[in-house]
C-alpha cells in the first residue's frame, strides 16, 4: 500500500479512533445498561427466606424438645430420700432402654405438696396392703379411669425387699407411660412405625367433621335414636376438647347397597363378609359419603342389611364386633336386629342398641386419632396423645418448610412471593414459641396448639396460590419478546466490534510489514 | 322477586302436608306431539338448631339429617346461608305454543346457570364474603362453572328485595339478597347427576328412576332447579327444598330414536307419508303432517321404567298428574311385578285431571293413546309476553330493543322488569326511548311515568360491578310497549378475553315478575340471552407489534451505527478497494481459468 501524505494519514488515524470509540461507548452501554434492564423486566420476584433457621431447626429439634413430666408421689413426711433413688433408678432403666431419650423425654418425680388436682397432674398414691388381714395378697396397682391418678398396692414383703422403686420403674415406665415411650423412641430414632399404627391414623387437624350414616338397602321408613346415642359419644368427644374440635353430623341414607353383593352360607344360615370383601364393601361413588369441606372428615357407618327383615344375620367372618375400620378414613358396624321385624311396622334401633355401637365407634375414632390402647384412662390417654401429635406436628411443619426450601432452591424460575415469606416466618415463631412453651412451663395443651398452628402456616406457605401458578412460566415467552430486539442490534453492534478488531490486527501486521520494508 | 316465595310456600305447605318427602310427575301432552314433563320434589329437613355462624362460635351442635341432603346443610350454615336458588336451563319457551311455564314459571331460570341467595350478615361486605365462599363450594358439588361469580357479575336486587323473607338468628344482623347468573354456562350431565344425588331415593326408586342424563336433555327446553329456604316457627327452624325438572320432550324424535336408534335414517318409500291431494308418484311426494294417532310411554321418552314409589311406607310419597283431552286421550297404568304384567285403565275425578299414587313395588309405566294428538288440554295464556334483541351493527356501539305484550282483554299487567348488563356495555339511561302499540297504530311515550311506576338504576363500574336496571312497570291490556336504549361498547384488556372471544359475550336475560294486586310474584318470565359481539382484536397482535417496532428500531440503529463507525468512500475508490480484497482476486483467478477452459474447448 501506497502511503499517503502525512496530514491526511494523522487526521485519518484520528477518525478511526474516534470511530473506535463510538463502537465501544455503543458496546459498554449496551451491556451495562441493557443485560440490567433485561435482567430486570424478566426476573421473578424471589422473597429472601430464612433458609439457615430452617435446616438448623430441621436438623436439630429434637435436641431442643426437652420433656419433663412432673409426677407427685405421695409419700408420708420422712421418706422424701424414696424419691431421689426412685428418680434415678427410672432415669437409669429408662436411658439404659432408650439411650436416644436422653434429654429428650423423663418423669421428674416430685413430692405431693398442698392441692393437686386429680384432673390435672399425675399423682401416685401408694397403698400398704395389710398382709394379714388377706393371706393371697399381692402387690397390685390401679390406674384411675376417670383421672390421672393411680394408686399402687405394696405389701410388706416388697417393702422389706427395698423393692418399692423397681415397682414404680415399672408401673411408670411401662404401664402408664409404656405406649408414649415407645412411639416417642420409634420418632426421635425415625424408625417405621408398626405398619398399621401409621397407616390408621389420620393427619392431625385442630378440627374435625365427624359424620354418623345409618345406611339401609331399601326405601323403608327406619328411625334411629341418634339423638340420644350422640350424648353418649359427648364425654368422649369432651376429653379430647383439649386435643382438638369435632362437628358432628348425622343422616340416613336409603336405597344404599354395597358395592359388592354379599354372598349366603348355607352352613352359618347368614350372609357372610370374607375379610377380603371389606376393602370393596363400602360404595363410595353411590353412598353419599363425600363431606365438601376442607377440614378432613371421619366417618362412622351403621349398615342396616336387608336381610334383618328376614331374620337372618350379616356377619363379618372374623370379627367379634361386627365391625371394621378402614384406615384414615372411619369405621363401619354391620347392625343386626335381635328381634324379627313385624310385617307393617317402622323399624327403629332404640338407644341401648346404639350403645354397644357408639362404643366399638369411641375406641375406633382413638385409633384413627392415633391414641395410644394403655393405659384405659382417657385423660392420660389424650395427654399421650397429644405430646406425640406435637412432635409429629412440629416434624411434619418443619418437613414442609424444608421442602419448600429445596423447592425454591431446585426452580430458579418460581416465583417466591411475599406472602410466602410470612407464612414461613408465622411457623418458625409459632414452634419457637411452642418449643418455650414445653421446655419453660411443660404446658402441652398450649404447645400442642401452637404446633397446629405451625402445621397450618407451614402448608399455606407451601401451597400459596401465586407460587404455584407461576412455576410454569416458561423461559422461552421472556425470549420471544426481546429476541426481535436483541438479535438484529446485537448482531449489528457485535459485527461492528469484530470489524473494530479486525481492521486493528490488519493494521499492526502492515505495521510490520511496513517495518521490515522500511 | 323475591316476594312471590311466599306463594311458593303456600303452594308447597298445601301440598307437604307434614309430608318429610313427597314427589309429582306431572305429564301434559301439547300440540305438534310435544309433551311438558314436570318432575317435583318437596324435601324437608329435620328440625335443626341453627345459630349465626362466625369465625367464634366454632363447636356446635349436632345436626341431624334424614330425607334433606347432609352434603348441602353444612354448606348452607357455613356461609349463613337462608335461602339458595339454583336454575339451570337450556332452549327457548315457545309461549306462543306451550302457553303458561311450568310452576307459573317461579322455577324455570333464563339460559345458562342462574343463582341466587339471601344471605344473613351484618353488612352487605361480610354478605358478598359469605357468597363467594358459597358459590365456590356449589362449583364444585354441581360441576358447573359458579366459581367464575365475581364482583362483576354480582348485583343486589332491590325492587325485589323490598320485603326479603330471610330468617335473622342474630338480631343486629341483616339480610341481603344477592344475585349472579351465567348464560354460556352449557348445562348437561354432569349437572344432573349431582342434582340426583341430592334426593334421598338418589334415582334408585320412585320418578327420580326416569332421569337419565341422555334422555333429560335431548329435548326442545329443560330447566332444573333447586330452591332451599329456612323455615323458622319461633327458635325452630327447619330447611325446605324444591327440586324440580322440568322438559318439553319432542314426542316424535323419542318414538323415531326407539324405534331407529340415534342416527336419523331416510324414511324408505313405502313408509313415506305424502298428501294424496298433490301430485303423487313414484318420483314426486308432499309430505303430510307428523301423524297425530300415536302411542307412546314413558318408556318411550325415558327408556326407562318407574321403579315403584319413593318410599313404601309411605302411599302418597310418588303421585303422578296427568293433564289430558280424555275425548282424544286414554291412559293405561301398567305394572311389571313379580314377572306378571298387570295393566289397568287410568281416569280422573276430574275428568281432563287424572291424579294417580304410585303404591306397589315394580317396575310402572304408563301409555298414552291418542286418536289425535292435536286435541290437548287447553294451553294458557301467559299473563306477558317478552322478547328482547339487540340492534346496530357497529362494532364499537349498539342498543337493547324490548317488546312487552299484555295480551289480555281486560286486565292490565303490572310487573318488575329487571336486568343486569355487564360493565363492558356502557349503557346511555338518556337514550331510552318507548312507544307504544295498540290495534290503532304506534305511538311515541311522551310521559314515560304512564308506563314506568318505578325506576332503579345503578350504573356500573369497570370491573367491579354490572349495570344494574329495575323497572316497575304497568302495561294497559291489549297494549304492546317498545322501549329502546343505546349503549357503547368498552374495550377489554387482552387477557380478559375468552379462549373463544370471537363466538361473542353472552349477556344473561332480563327477567321479568308479574305481581298481583297485593304486590306478589305470580308469574316470571324470562327473554332469551343475548349474543354481543365485541371489537376482538388478532391475539397474535402484540407479538405482531413486538416484532414491527422492534425491526424499525434495529433498522434505525444500524443505519446510525453504521455511519458513525464505517468510512465512507467514493465508488471510484471502492472499485479500486474491491480490486485488492482476496474475495476479488479469487474471482478473477477464477474467471482466467473458466477463460482458459472455455479456449481450450473452442479449440
Amino acid at each position: 500500500m501506497t502511503s499517503p501524505a502525512t496530514t491526511t494519514d494523522s487526521a485519518r488515524s484520528n477518525v478511526t479512533f474516534i470511530r473506535r470509540t463510538i463502537v465501544a461507548i455503543v458496546f459498554v452501554m449496551l451491556v451495562s445498561l441493557g443485560y440490567p434492564l433485561v435482567m430486570s423486566t424478566t426476573t421473578v420476584y424471589r422473597a429472601e427466606l430464612p433458609t439457615q433457621e430452617v435446616t438448623t431447626l430441621a436438623n436439630n429439634f429434637k435436641h431442643e424438645l426437652h420433656f419433663r413430666i412432673p409426677v407427685f408421689l405421695d409419700i408420708p413426711n420422712g421418706l422424701e430420700h424414696f424419691i431421689s433413688s426412685a428418680q434415678s433408678s427410672v432415669d437409669e432403666y429408662l436411658y439404659a432402654k432408650h439411650p436416644e431419650l436422653k434429654g429428650f423425654w423423663g418423669l421428674d418425680l416430685q413430692r405431693l405438696q398442698g392441692e393437686k388436682n386429680e384432673e390435672e397432674d399425675y399423682i401416685l398414691r401408694f397403698d400398704i396392703i395389710d398382709k394379714d388381714a388377706n393371706e393371697d395378697a399381692s402387690e397390685s396397682f390401679f390406674i384411675s379411669p376417670f383421672s390421672r391418678a393411680t394408686t399402687l398396692g405394696l405389701t410388706t414383703s416388697l417393702i422389706n425387699a427395698n423393692k418399692v422403686d423397681e415397682f414404680l420403674r415399672i408401673i411408670l415406665l411401662d404401664e402408664i407411660f409404656g405406649q408414649e415411650i415407645q412411639q416417642l423412641s420409634n420418632l426421635v430414632l425415625e424408625a417405621p412405625h408398626p405398619s398399621l399404627q401409621t397407616d390408621v391414623v389420620i393427619p392431625y387437624s385442630p378440627k374435625y367433621n365427624v359424620v354418623f350414616t345409618l345406611l339401609t338397602e331399601n326405601g323403608k321408613t327406619i328411625e334411629w335414636d341418634i339423638e340420644k346415642a350422640i350424648d353418649l359419644f359427648q364425654p368422649a368427644f369432651h376429653k379430647l376438647q383439649h386435643f382438638t374440635n369435632f362437628s358432628i353430623n348425622t343422616q340416613i341414607q336409603y336405597y344404599s347397597k354395597p358395592s359388592t353383593e354379599i354372598a349366603f352360607n348355607e352352613e352359618q344360615n347368614s350372609y357372610i363378609i370374607t375379610p377380603e370383601s371389606l376393602s370393596t364393601f363400602i360404595n363410595f361413588g353411590d353412598w353419599n359419603l363425600i363431606t365438601h369441606d376442607i377440614l378432613p372428615t371421619i366417618n362412622f357407618l351403621v349398615f342396616f342389611p336387608e336381610s334383618n327383615y328376614d331374620g337372618i344375620k350379616t356377619i363379618i367372618d372374623k370379627s367379634s364386633t361386627n365391625s371394621f375400620l378402614v384406615p384414615q378414613w372411619g369405621g363401619v358396624k354391620i347392625l343386626n336386629k335381635d328381634m324379627p321385624i313385624l310385617k307393617d311396622s317402622t323399624v327403629s334401633i332404640h338407644e341401648d342398641e346404639l350403645l354397644p355401637i357408639m362404643e366399638i365407634f369411641t375406641s375406633q375414632l382413638y385409633q384413627l386419632l392415633g391414641a395410644p390402647e394403655a393405659p384405659k384412662s382417657p385423660n392420660i390417654r389424650v395427654d399421650i396423645l397429644s405430646r406425640i401429635a406435637f412432635v409429629k406436628n412440629i416434624g411434619k411443619s418443619l418437613e414442609t418448610l424444608k421442602s419448600l426450601i429445596k423447592l425454591t432452591e431446585s426452580l430458579n424460575e418460581i416465583s417466591v412471593p411475599e406472602t410466602t415469606k410470612n407464612y414461613v416466618n408465622l411457623s418458625l415463631d409459632a414452634i419457637k414459641k411452642s418449643f418455650a412453651y414445653l421446655n419453660n412451663e411443660q404446658n402441652y395443651g398450649l404447645a400442642m396448639s401452637l404446633s397446629a398452628d405451625a402445621l397450618k402456616f407451614s402448608d399455606k406457605a407451601f401451597f400459596e396460590k401465586e407460587m404455584v401458578q407461576q412455576a410454569y412460566f416458561p423461559s422461552e415467552h421472556k425470549l420471544a419478546v426481546f429476541l426481535p430486539l436483541l438479535g438484529p442490534v446485537g448482531s449489528i453492534v457485535f459485527l461492528g466490534f469484530l470489524k473494530v478488531l479486525l481492521d486493528r490486527r490488519k493494521e499492526k501486521r502492515d505495521a510490520v510489514k511496513r517495518e521490515k520494508t522500511e | 322477586m323475591i316476594s312471590w316465595l311466599k306463594l311458593l310456600f303456600l303452594v308447597a305447605v298445601v301440598a307437604a302436608s307434614e309430608r318429610y318427602y313427597n314427589e309429582t310427575l306431572s305429564l301434559k301432552p301439547l300440540p305438534n306431539n310435544n309433551l311438558l314433563a314436570s318432575f317435583q320434589f318437596h324435601i324437608e329437613s329435620q328440625p335443626i338448631d341453627l345459630e349465626y355462624y362466625d369465625d367464634h362460635n366454632k363447636t356446635g351442635t349436632a345436626k341431624h339429617y334424614s330425607y334433606f341432603p347432609r352434603s348441602l346443610g353444612p354448606i348452607l350454615e357455613a356461609t349463613n346461608t337462608r335461602e339458595l336458588h339454583l336454575r339451570f336451563t337450556q332452549g327457548w319457551w315457545d309461549s306462543g305454543s306451550w302457553g303458561l311455564l311450568p310452576q307459573q314459571g317461579l322455577q324455570s331460570g333464563g339460559t345458562g346457570v342462574e343463582m341466587w341467595a339471601v344471605v344473613e350478615a351484618p353488612d352487605s361486605h361480610t354478605a358478598k364474603q359469605n357468597w363467594f365462599k358459597l358459590s365456590k363450594t356449589l362449583s364444585g358439588f354441581f360441576c358447573a362453572s359458579l366459581n367464575f361469580i365475581d364482583d362483576s357479575i354480582t348485583a343486589f336486587p332491590r325492587y325485589a328485595a323490598s320485603h326479603p323473607k330471610g330468617v335473622v338468628l342474630n338480631p343486629s344482623n341483616h339480610v341481603y339478597l344477592i344475585r349472579a347468573s351465567l348464560p354460556s354456562e352449557p348445562i348437561c350431565t354432569e349437572n344432573l347427576t349431582p342434582f340426583l344425588k341430592l334426593l334421598p331415593t338418589r334415582g334408585k326408586a320412585g320418578i327420580s328412576s326416569l332421569l337419565d342424563g341422555h334422555k333429560v336433555f335431548d329435548s326442545l327446553w329443560h330447566g332444573m332447579s333447586i330452591d332451599i329456604t329456612t323455615e323458622c316457627v319461633s327458635a325452630q327452624c327447619h330447611y325446605q327444598m324444591e327440586q324440580s325438572v322440568n322438559a318439553i320432550v319432542d314426542i316424535t324424535r323419542s318414538i323415531r330414536k326407539k324405534q331407529e336408534g340415534g342416527l336419523p335414517k331416510p324414511t324408505p318409500g313405502d313408509k313415506l307419508r305424502c298428501d294424496d291431494s298433490k301430485t303423487f308418484n313414484i318420483w314426486q311426494c308432499f309430505p303430510l303432517d307428523e301423524p297425530t294417532n300415536v302411542t307412546w310411554s314413558l318408556d318411550t321418552i325415558y327408556g326407562r321404567k318407574l321403579k315403584g314409589p319413593a318410599f313404601i311406607d309411605d302411599p302418597e310419597s310418588t303421585a303422578i298428574k296427568i293433564d289430558i283431552d280424555s275425548n282424544h286421550w286414554d291412559v293405561d297404568m301398567k305394572l311389571d311385578k313379580d314377572d306378571a304384567l298387570l295393566s289397568w285403565r287410568v281416569s280422573g275425578y276430574e275428568k281432563d285431571q287424572i291424579t294417580e299414587y304410585i303404591k306397589e313395588e315394580g317396575d310402572h309405566d304408563i301409555e298414552f293413546i291418542t286418536d289425535d294428538s292435536t286435541f290437548t288440554a287447553p294451553v294458557e295464556q301467559p299473563p306477558l309476553y317478552a322478547s328482547r334483541s339487540l340492534t346496530g351493527y357497529s362494532l364499537d356501539k349498539g342498543g337493547f330493543r324490548t317488546v312487552l305484550t299484555n295480551p289480555s282483554e281486560s286486565e292490565s299487567v303490572e310487573f318488575i322488569y329487571f336486568e343486569t348488563l355487564p360493565w363492558f356495555m356502557r349503557l346511555y339511561l338518556n337514550t331510552l326511548t318507548m312507544k307504544v302499540q295498540n290495534s290503532t297504530g304506534t305511538y311515541e311515550v311522551e310521559d314515560e311515568s304512564v308506563y314506568v311506576k318505578n325506576r332503579y338504576f345503578q350504573p356500573a363500574i369497570d370491573r367491579k360491578r354490572p349495570s344494574h336496571l329495575e323497572f316497575v312497570m304497568t302495561i294497559p291490556p291489549q297494549l304492546t310497549l317498545f322501549f329502546t336504549y343505546q349503549f357503547d361498547k368498552s374495550l377489554l384488556l387482552y387477557h380478559e378475553y375468552p379462549p373463544d372471544a370471537n363466538h361473542g359475550f353472552a349477556v344473561e336475560p332480563a327477567i321479568i315478575t308479574v305481581l298481583d294486586k297485593s304486590n306478589h310474584g305470580v308469574y316470571e318470565v324470562r327473554t332469551t340471552s343475548v349474543l354481543l359481539t365485541l371489537p376482538t382484536p388478532d391475539f397474535s397482535m402484540p407479538y405482531n407489534v413486538i416484532i414491527l417496532t422492534c425491526t424499525v428500531m434495529s433498522l434505525a440503529f444500524g443505519c446510525i451505527f453504521n455511519l458513525l463507525t464505517k468510512k465512507v468512500i467514493t465508488e471510484n475508490e471502492l472499485e479500486k478497494l474491491s480490486e485488492q480484497s482476496k474475495l476479488a482476486k479469487i474471482v478473477s483467478g477464477l474467471r482466467a481459468k473458466v477463460q482458459r477452459l472455455k479456449s481450450l474447448v473452442r479449440r
